[in-house]
């Protein structure tokens, strides 16, 4: 059994963003906004103010549990 | 080429943020038949062939275990999840250009938007997919921490449950019944040993440890200045105060005020929790 993490999500995530920044590369405001009022607001409500102590419990609890 | 937005495509701004949040956020069971979908989706975008097999875990403890058994230990959760619903952040940016402008070629995302939708954590590997249940419930405080008083802050349906106090992970026993007085305060990590204090209470620790009364002034509201020497920790001081909600507490204070002149009245100690001097202060109610 062999990971493929990468192949599923880094490499197509990488495809996908190339996409979207060969077409709108020469409008960089509307990357900004995007990112700005999506990508970072989604970020901050799910991650920084949350998850990342979740995942980071869910690992410690699993790691404690296990070893 | 995308060179402006329009007026519908500058609203879909907010709808795709709060869709992806809500995503993010979510709890309770997985839809396991769009989850199967979708995990093959993700394995055709990637041009790799569908897994032979979606297994599907009630927790990362039971996701751990079954990774185990099925790779002979060669690989575990820990160092195999590669994906989880609250990457939300990602999967928006990407989401919003694929449905609300004309940008080509994002058909390779909708794998990953899919297990978004439908999928606690992920791990992949070539003849396997391990799906995760998402937790019954994520218990969080007004600023944002995971937290629970009286049970735990997050669990799963299979039992799998981790205890948070303000965003520090505690054993179990200190949220149910409570730490150990001796035992909380010569943990050696000192910020358990301020969790487990505020936990407990200053004022019951003080008590513990029969806390010498150096002032006590006749309103209870200024208080009473303490003194108690901590096994391994020392001399510390605090003042016992009763706060308007009728409950007492104890914060610590320094031995000496900012100006290096000693503090030997509950007023001074009370005085310099505010920034200010003795004679300045006037209590209304502390809360």
């Amino acid at each position: 059994m062999k990971q493929v993490s990468y192949q599923v999500r880094g490499q197509v995530w990488a495809q996908v963003v190339d996409q979207v920044g060969y077409q709108v590369w020469n409008q960089a405001q509307i990357w900004d906004q995007v990112r700005d009022q999506v990508w970072v607001q989604v970020w901050a409500q799910v991650w920084d103010q949350g998850l990342d102590q979740v995942l980071d419990q869910v690992e410690d609890q699993v790691w404690e549990q296990t070893r | 080429m995308l060179d402006k937005l329009n007026d519908e495509q500058v609203k879909g701004i907010e709808v795709c943020r709060d869709k992806w949040i809500k995503v993010g956020l979510q709890t309770g069971p997985v839809d396991r038949d769009a989850a199967i979908v979708a995990a093959n989706k993700a394995y055709k975008c990637a041009g790799l062939e569908p897994p032979r097999e979606v297994v599907f875990c009630s927790s990362p403890l039971d996701m751990d275990k079954k990774i185990r058994e099925i790779s002979n230990n060669e690989h575990n959760f820990l160092s195999s999840y590669g994906f989880a619903n609250c990457w939300s952040g990602w999967v928006a940016f990407i989401d919003y250009f694929h449905t609300y402008t004309d940008v080509k070629n994002l058909e390779a995302f909708e794998g990953l938007r899919d297990l978004s939708y439908n999928c606690g954590f992920v791990s992949f590997f070539d003849t396997h997919v391990f799906i995760s249940e998402r937790p019954e419930y994520i218990k969080m405080d007004d600023t944002g921490r995971t937290h629970c008083e009286n049970g735990p802050a997050i669990r799963y349906a299979d039992g799998f449950e981790v205890h948070i106090w303000h965003g520090v992970r505690v054993p179990k026993s200190w949220i149910t019944d409570g730490p150990d007085i001796d035992q909380a305060l010569h943990n050696s990590n000192l910020e358990l040993r301020r969790v487990a204090s505020e936990i407990i209470g200053w004022a019951k620790i003080l008590d513990h440890y029969q806390a010498e009364v150096i002032d006590e002034d006749a309103d209870p509201q200024i208080g009473t200045l303490l003194r108690v020497n901590i096994p391994e920790v020392g001399e510390e001081y605090f003042l016992k105060v009763l706060c308007g909600t009728g409950r007492t507490f104890a914060i610590p204070v320094p031995e000496q005020d900012d100006e290096g002149k000693r503090i030997n009245t509950a007023l001074a100690a009370n005085a310099w929790t505010y920034g200010i001097k003795p004679w300045e202060y006037k209590p209304e109610v502390r809360t």
